[in-house]
């Protein structure tokens, strides 16, 4: 058996791949949104969330996609509808809806003294151990998630460019936040299952940052993304397996490392001096002066 | 067209109801463990004692704190009831990572003697035993006590590295029986009134756990040497493998319960096919996608119905005990491995002690 | 400055519109969170007008222009667009121009893209932008004076660029009703010039225009109706009859002075002038202080001999 082709005999090789790439594009597309909404902290958060929609579900005796994504919908309801107020930012508001959704899970569990179930191994996922049903899952999310992105791209964009004046020129941003809530929810309940809770942060934020390095143009930057993610998928999930080290640590680490790439190249090229994706204003072109009347 | 994206108030109030009815109804759904003081009549062969009595810590009987499932079948086998048994770690709890609560405390501190299993097995409650005991009380560890260094067994899940051994001795019958004679002697020093009482129930839990022993024994030969061997999750086989002749070829949850890697999990299946191994063991204390998948992958089946901490049934019934679960863990086992399950069909599993 | 005194575009005496009704306030109060922030206005702004909205801060310039468009939440009273009541999709027809400074500059977004967002409800469902999107977009920025930049990113702009590009936003779903947020703010002079007759060249062409504006010289002054608001509408007509220390003191809450020369009109604020006469006054007594002890010493050098005692009690 030719050596560079020795893992694609395996099922699980097979399926690992598919779902990486999935996941890496779902989560790149979406990722420009959470990026650019300054809610990077969301994918680590939504992901307690959802552990105490998973624990709520258990104890209720729910399917496990049915809970956890329920709960991690009304969660991202609730941060929205939280960091709407000017006095709260975004960032506090996902701190504090996520971390007492966790705690709900955490509290569930204690009161429930007869907990047969190890939590912490069903939320770490496993990308080796995907079954055909996951890999619908995340098709379905992806696809769905991807439709959604593509009809209210027009609405989506001017509620995240400018959520204040987009209601002006009739874009109904109720409803659109409240998609992308739903969106965020499956997004993180797919990929949990699949990638587990540390990925699922860095995929959201990484292959879009390094895009927003590349292009100034919001259409290139979701193309960019969404291709970064789904390539690191791929080859980070192959990459893995010659190193023989975690898959889905391979996939971020591979991600960080095309961030840094675009990083030097964007300021050697460009000379224009940057940190973390956003050019540094003061040192930009000048605009001409502006003189006081 | 709405206005406002500040969202108006009535939204966040119906959100707000909406997430603490599901708060409400998720605790109020959720049953408390019952701390019901001890019921039923003794061995009648449809309740068992149990060992969920509350501890008083008056000088009438015995209070004896134990931890594991395993462990508290046993003591209760040996002090019937004479003693007031008080099991503290839930069945089929993650007993390397369970927490006690406050209301555990109070109980340990009302024990004479306090049971544990050691070899790190329940470091978390360990602890909160030798804070929470009063002065008069003794905690004794089983597993320090059956094996020397010597015996200890390493493996997947406990690699020499970390330092610790694997603790599951209670698998291997011959161990439980020293398990047994332990608490025997333990229970003699500290209550000798009833130190006849306690003799005889042993002796006749002797006779049913060598009878456990032969048969497993027995059911072992007729599994085909080549298929002798185990995959499980989390290594609880490692010395009932070693007593009993099978061999343990792997256990998918690495000794920091990380994700084994895409080769291993590649070696893992090409063994499997290669030594046509017929089925692999998971838990479902832990959920094992992985494993699912190798099995699928190499053709083996997959099973979930070993236990080494949960006893079968409900926890006052007869067959809520010891024998009753390597019972049920042989049958699965050695029915799935293509041996002859029913050499176990006539072994009765309820408690021996008499009153 | 002397271009605008001269008669021109903006000095058309129907500059409150000579058209029917096309904003119409009825008894409107309305604000946010607490106390309102408007009180009991009846305002009707007539179709082809040009109306600069003045006064002090958080005094309800911009809820003014909001409750146009129908973003404040809380509203008593009537307000419509074109006899519709706002709030049920009236915004067609309204172009929404905001203040520069609530931009963010570093989103990624070239020219093309921030005007096309003004024209999303043209196809709601398509993602791309079409052939006679980007048309339309061109022919506009040309229009504009800003021809050739559709590909640049916005923070690339001067404050003159940027102030258009988002005027082209507005104006791309042809409005007619245009409505600005302090639209000559940090920008400088020929920019506010340029930008104020690009905008009497849309009034002629038939755009309503109000803007709201706290530049009183410079802009307010030469627009052909302003209306006056502080909580309420304090005065609304010609600068030339309502720009009066009283109507402008009510405004403001502040003492200013009218100045009319040479056909301008000019607003100065008398505060920073008393500011001045109290640290001359300061400055005064030390100067009397310092002449004084001077005087004293010129008298004692010519006079007889001092022994040592007198120079001790010298500073």
């Amino acid at each position: 058996m030719n050596l560079l082709s020795e893992p694609f005999a395996f099922e699980f090789f097979r399926q690992g791949l598919i779902a990486s790439g999935l996941v890496g594009a779902l989560c790149g597309m979406l990722g420009v949104y959470i990026v650019l909404r300054r809610m990077s902290y969301i994918g680590h958060g939504l992901s307690h969330s959802v552990f105490g929609g998973a624990v709520i579900g258990y104890v209720l005796a729910l399917n496990f996609y049915m809970a956890a994504g329920l709960w991690g919908f009304l969660s991202a309801l609730a941060i929205n509808a939280t960091a709407r107020r000017r006095r709260i930012g975004a960032d506090a508001a996902i701190g504090i809806v996520t971390t007492a959704s966790f705690a709900v899970g955490v509290a569930l569990i204690s009161k429930t003294r007869s907990f047969t179930r190890n939590f912490e191994a069903a939320l770490f996922g496993n990308i080796l151990g995907v079954t055909p049903l996951d890999l619908v899952v995340v098709g379905v999310v992806t696809f769905a998630v991807a439709a959604f992105i593509v009809l209210f791209y027009k609405r989506l964009l001017f509620v995240t460019f400018d959520p204040e004046v987009a209601p002006i020129y009739g874009v109904n941003s109720g409803v659109v936040d409240t998609l992308f809530a739903l969106a965020m929810a499956a997004t993180i309940v797919a990929s949990i299952n699949v990638v587990g809770v540390t990925l699922i942060a860095a995929t959201l934020v990484i292959p879009s940052t390094s895009a927003r390095l590349l292009t100034d143009s919001f259409g290139r930057m979701i193309g960019i993304s969404t291709v970064i993610g789904a390539l690191s998928g791929i080859v980070g999930m192959y990459v893995s397996y010659w190193l023989d080290v975690s898959s889905g640590a391979t996939i971020v680490l591979l991600e960080a490392a095309v961030f840094l790439a675009c990083l030097v190249i964007t300021s050697v090229a460009r000379r224009r001096p940057t940190w973390m994706g956003q050019p540094i204003p003061v040192l930009a072109r000048e605009r001409p002066a502006d003189d006081f009347e | 067209m709405h206005p406002a994206s500040r969202t108006a108030p009535p939204r966040l109030r119906r959100l707000s109801t909406v997430l603490a009815a599901a708060v409400v109804v998720a605790l109020g759904g959720c049953s408390t463990a019952s701390q019901s003081s001890s019921a039923g009549a003794s061995g009648d062969g449809r309740t068992s004692l149990g060992w969920q009595d509350v501890l008083t810590g008056g000088s009438d009987k015995l209070d004896v704190a134990t931890t594991v499932a395993p462990i508290s079948s046993i003591a209760r086998n040996v002090g019937g009831d004479r003693i007031r048994l008080h099991g503290i770690i839930p069945d089929a709890t993650n007993s390397h990572t369970f927490e006690p609560a406050p209301s555990d405390a109070q109980t340990l501190a009302k024990a004479d003697l306090i049971i544990v299993n050691g070899l790190h097995l329940e470091q978390p409650t360990l602890d909160m035993a030798g804070v929470s005991k009063s002065a008069s009380a003794e905690i004794k560890e089983l597993g320090e006590n059956t094996v020397t260094e010597r015996d200890w067994l390493f493996d997947f899940s406990f690699p020499e590295s970390a330092g610790d051994p694997n603790p599951h001795l209670w698998m291997d019958v011959t161990y439980a029986i020293r398990y047994a004679d332990l608490i025997r002697g333990w229970f003699d020093d500290a209550d000798p009134t009833n130190r006849a009482a306690y003799d005889a129930n042993y002796a006749a839990f002797k006779v049913r756990l060598d009878q456990l022993d032969g048969l497993i024994r027995t059911a072992v030969a007729t599994v085909p040497e080549r298929d002798r061997k185990l995959l499980t999750y989390h290594d609880s086989w490692a010395y009932w493998a070693r007593e009993y002749g099978f061999s343990v070829i792997g256990a998918v949850q690495a000794s920091d319960f990380s994700d084994p890697s895409p080769q291993e999990v590649a070696r893992l299946i090409q063994q499997i096919r290669a030594e046509h191994v017929p089925a692999v063991f998971g838990s479902e204390v832990f959920p094992s996608p992985v494993l699912e998948q190798i099995a699928r992958e190499s053709g083996a089946t997959f099973v979930d119905q070993l236990r080494d901490d949960e006893p079968p049934g409900a926890l006052m019934s007869a067959g809520h005990t010891y024998v009753g679960m390597l019972k049920k863990d042989m049958q699965v086992m050695i029915g799935a491995l293509g041996g002859d399950p029913t050499i176990f069909d006539a072994l009765a599993v309820t408690d021996t002690w008499q009153p | 400055m002397t271009a605008l005194a001269t008669p021109g575009p903006l000095d058309r005496p129907a500059g409150a519109g000579g058209g029917d009704a096309l904003v119409r306030f009825e008894r409107v109060s309305c604000g946010y969170d607490g106390p309102p922030v408007l009180r009991d206005v009846d305002l009707t702004i007539r179709r082809g007008a040009f109306v600069g909205i003045v006064g002090p801060s958080g005094a309800g310039k911009t809820t003014l222009l909001r409750a146009i468009v129908g973003v404040v939440p809380r509203v008593e009273g009537r307000v419509t667009v074109d006899e519709r009541a706002v709030g049920r999709g009236a915004t067609a027809g309204v172009g929404w121009v905001p203040q520069l400074e609530t931009v963010d500059w570093n989103f990624p977004a070239t020219v093309r893209e921030v005007v096309l967002m003004g024209r999303w409800a043209e196809h709601p469902w398509r993602a791309w932008a079409t052939g006679d999107d980007r048309r339309r977009v061109d022919g506009l920025l040309e229009r504009l004076g800003i021809g050739g930049l559709a590909g640049r990113h916005i923070r690339e702009l001067s404050g003159g660029q940027q102030q258009r590009v988002f005027l082209a936003r507005a104006l791309i779903a042809d409005p007619a009703l245009l409505l600005l947020d302090e639209p000559t703010s940090g920008v400088d002079l020929k920019t506010r010039d340029d930008i104020l007759h690009l905008l009497a060249d849309l009034n002629g062409d038939g755009i309503t225009i109000v803007l709201t504006t706290h530049e009183l010289n410079t802009v307010a002054a030469h627009l052909p109706w302003v209306v006056c608001v502080n909580g309420t509408i304090v005065a609304e007509g010609d600068p030339d009859d309502i720009f009066t220390s009283a109507i402008l003191g009510r405004t403001y809450g502040a003492d200013l002075r009218v100045v009319r020369q040479d056909g301008l009109v000019l607003v100065a604020d008398a505060a920073p002038h008393r500011l001045r006469d109290a640290m001359r006054h300061r400055h005064g007594d030390v100067e009397h202080a310092h002449h004084e002890h001077e005087a004293h010493e010129h008298a004692h050098d010519h006079g007889p001999a001092r022994d040592a005692s007198d120079h001790e009690h010298l500073p």
